[in-house]
């Protein structure tokens, strides 16, 4: 793994840069605000961090940006980017229109091939119970997939099992990331305030 | 001379034992002009066609330095042995069903394209998961140099096109040798390996064994499995607790709850922080000051989480949870900063409560899971 300290240091300081910048965009901010944006500001720095080299990083960077729940997550995001560099966040809107389009095809496809492979197995559901075994098996397999795309941002539109577990490594490798500095911050916080 | 992949079952079919020896030799000639883009574009004649490949072979040789000054392909396989443990084998099959010399060139010019694309790769550390799977490598019996060399590239970083094409051309001319019949379906088994791998590895090392099916289908299919498979190993060794589990669909349970618990961690320490800061204001300078560089180090975690679990009844299989995720993830606790960490302990207690309920449910399957 890259040096897991300087991944994290990187994370921290881009971290409180976002935060400092959704300070100056408004500066009350209810309870449920001020969560909200500092779990984005986490999120987009663990993604920037990632520098966009693996596809998890770029969804999450593309989810934040596109206009939803009253356009409060696009206007933090932009800011916290900063305007010159607004064009990344455009274009990553665009792609995943285009890639909602794919996945919502792509499902259809999946759906009807589905239902034509269930029937064709009802059908020589008496073979063999070895093959029945498998065939359970294999269904597990795929509930847990489908499972685990919806867990990982931008998982819908990995069809391909290999770059599913690619991703999941790397996401995982990065939200341990995430979770410790988080931790390390508010335990900090804690006892400053406290002293 | 226009042959695509395509159009080779056509030409396939008429081939029969006893004119093997040229027309063989012609079409994985042609073949390879098929897939590899930039070079056949000049070659409009046939025996240009069939020059090409050895004089782009020498220069690609060269421009590296691979060294591959091997005479023999005998030579040639005990270099590659170190970097493929499966190569022996194919050479030996060559040897037993192919008997013309023409092929033997192929093969070691084949061989040295790997060794090229082998350490074309190798450097490309550019992964997140490659420095741990080069310490994971002797666990993964069934393919060591390809888990290798593919997670490095992992991210799609991109190969040359032409350096991965001899590559391709070189697996996919094993699979071509093990056939005896060229049908339609091996073709479109080529193109199925093209799309699906050009963009990822370097080379795929398929062996037949003895006694499977050596269809093109099958082939990279089980290379597509063993892929996975070594995908999956890595990922049980990263999960905790994974390693005692067998079978795939446990492991990705594992994996799963893993990753939810990871995220609402996330979402609760947010909260948390919300609460902790009546204003976002993370003054990096006062934290600082008071912690010094131990903030950087993250040794708070392994201090503080042995400590701030036990206080909570409910989650007394979470501390347990906790302790081994951390002590097993990072490196030695703390425990001499036990005596200053106990203040802080009651303001957690209600964040924590109110955690725990939405935590425990998956916590307590994923103890029940590492207690069996």
């Amino acid at each position: 793994m890259r040096n897991p300290s300087s991944v994290k240091r990187e994370f921290l300081r881009k971290w409180i840069k976002g935060l400092g910048k959704c300070r100056l965009l408004k500066n009350n901010m209810s309870f449920l605000e001020r969560k909200k944006a500092i779990k984005l500001s986490a999120d987009l720095a663990m993604a920037s961090t990632r520098s966009g080299a693996a596809r998890w990083s770029r969804a999450l960077i593309a989810e934040a940006s596109s206009p939803d729940d009253d356009g409060y997550n696009k206007i933090l995001t932009e800011h916290i980017f900063g305007s010159p560099e607004n064009q990344r966040p455009k274009g990553k809107v665009q792609s995943t229109t285009s890639s909602s389009s794919l996945c919502r095809s792509r499902r259809i496809l999946k759906r009807s091939r589905l239902v034509r492979k269930v029937v064709k197995k009802k059908k020589k559901k008496i073979g063999s119970p070895k093959v029945m075994a498998n065939w359970i098996a294999k269904r597990l397999v795929k509930k847990r997939t489908k499972m685990l795309k919806s867990l990982l941002p931008g998982g819908e539109s990995m069809d391909d099992d290999v770059v599913l577990i690619e991703e999941t490594l790397d996401y995982v490798q990065y939200l341990r990331a995430q979770v410790e500095v988080m931790r390390c911050l508010a335990t900090a916080s804690e006892l400053t305030r406290n002293s | 001379m226009e042959q695509t992949t395509g159009g080779l079952p056509g030409s396939g079919l008429a081939i029969r034992e006893h004119d093997k020896t040229a027309l063989e030799s012609i079409q994985f000639n042609q073949e390879i002009q098929g897939i590899m883009a930039p070079p056949p574009e000049n070659a409009s004649s046939f025996t240009a066609l069939l020059e090409l490949p050895p004089p782009q072979a020498v220069e690609l040789l060269h421009s590296p330095d691979c060294g591959g000054t091997a005479a023999t392909s005998s030579a040639s396989a005990k270099s590659l042995c170190q970097i493929n443990n499966q190569k022996p084998y194919l050479f030996h099959s060559f040897s037993g069903n192919l008997t013309f010399p023409a092929n033997a060139a192929l093969i070691e010019r084949a061989a040295k394209f790997s060794v090229f694309a082998g350490e074309n790769s190798n450097p490309e550390d550019s992964s997140v998961v490659g420095r741990n799977s080069s310490a994971n490598l002797d666990k993964v019996k069934n393919e060591p140099p390809e888990s290798d060399s593919n997670p490095s590239p992992m991210q799609g970083c991109a190969s040359d096109p032409t350096v991965e094409n001899p590559n391709q051309r070189a697996a996919k001319r094993k699979e071509r040798e093990k056939k005896v019949k060229v049908s339609s379906k091996k073709s479109k088994g080529v193109a199925d390996e093209a799309s699906g791998e050009a963009e990822k590895l370097p080379y795929v090392h398929v062996r037949a064994r003895r006694g499977q099916a050596t269809d093109s289908h099958s082939l990279a299919e089980r290379a597509r499995r063993e892929k996975i498979n070594a995908r999956m190993k890595l990922l049980q060794e990263l999960v905790p607790g994974c390693n005692k589990i067998s079978g795939t669909a446990l492991v990705l349970d594992e994996i799963i709850n893993h990753v939810q618990s990871l995220q609402r961690q996330v979402e609760f320490l947010s909260m948390k922080l919300a609460t902790v800061n009546p204003r976002i204001d993370f003054n990096l300078d006062s934290i600082l000051a008071t912690e010094g560089a131990s903030l950087m180090d993250c040794n708070f975690p392994s201090t503080v989480a042995p400590l701030m679990w036990p206080e909570i009844p409910v989650n007394g299989n979470r501390q347990q949870y906790q302790q081994q995720w951390h002590v097993d993830a990072f490196h030695q606790p703390l425990w001499g900063r036990e005596g200053g960490n106990h203040n802080f302990i009651t303001p957690d207690n209600s964040f924590l409560s109110y955690d725990s309920s939405a935590n425990s449910a998956t916590l307590h399957s994923n103890q029940l899971k590492m207690e069996l």
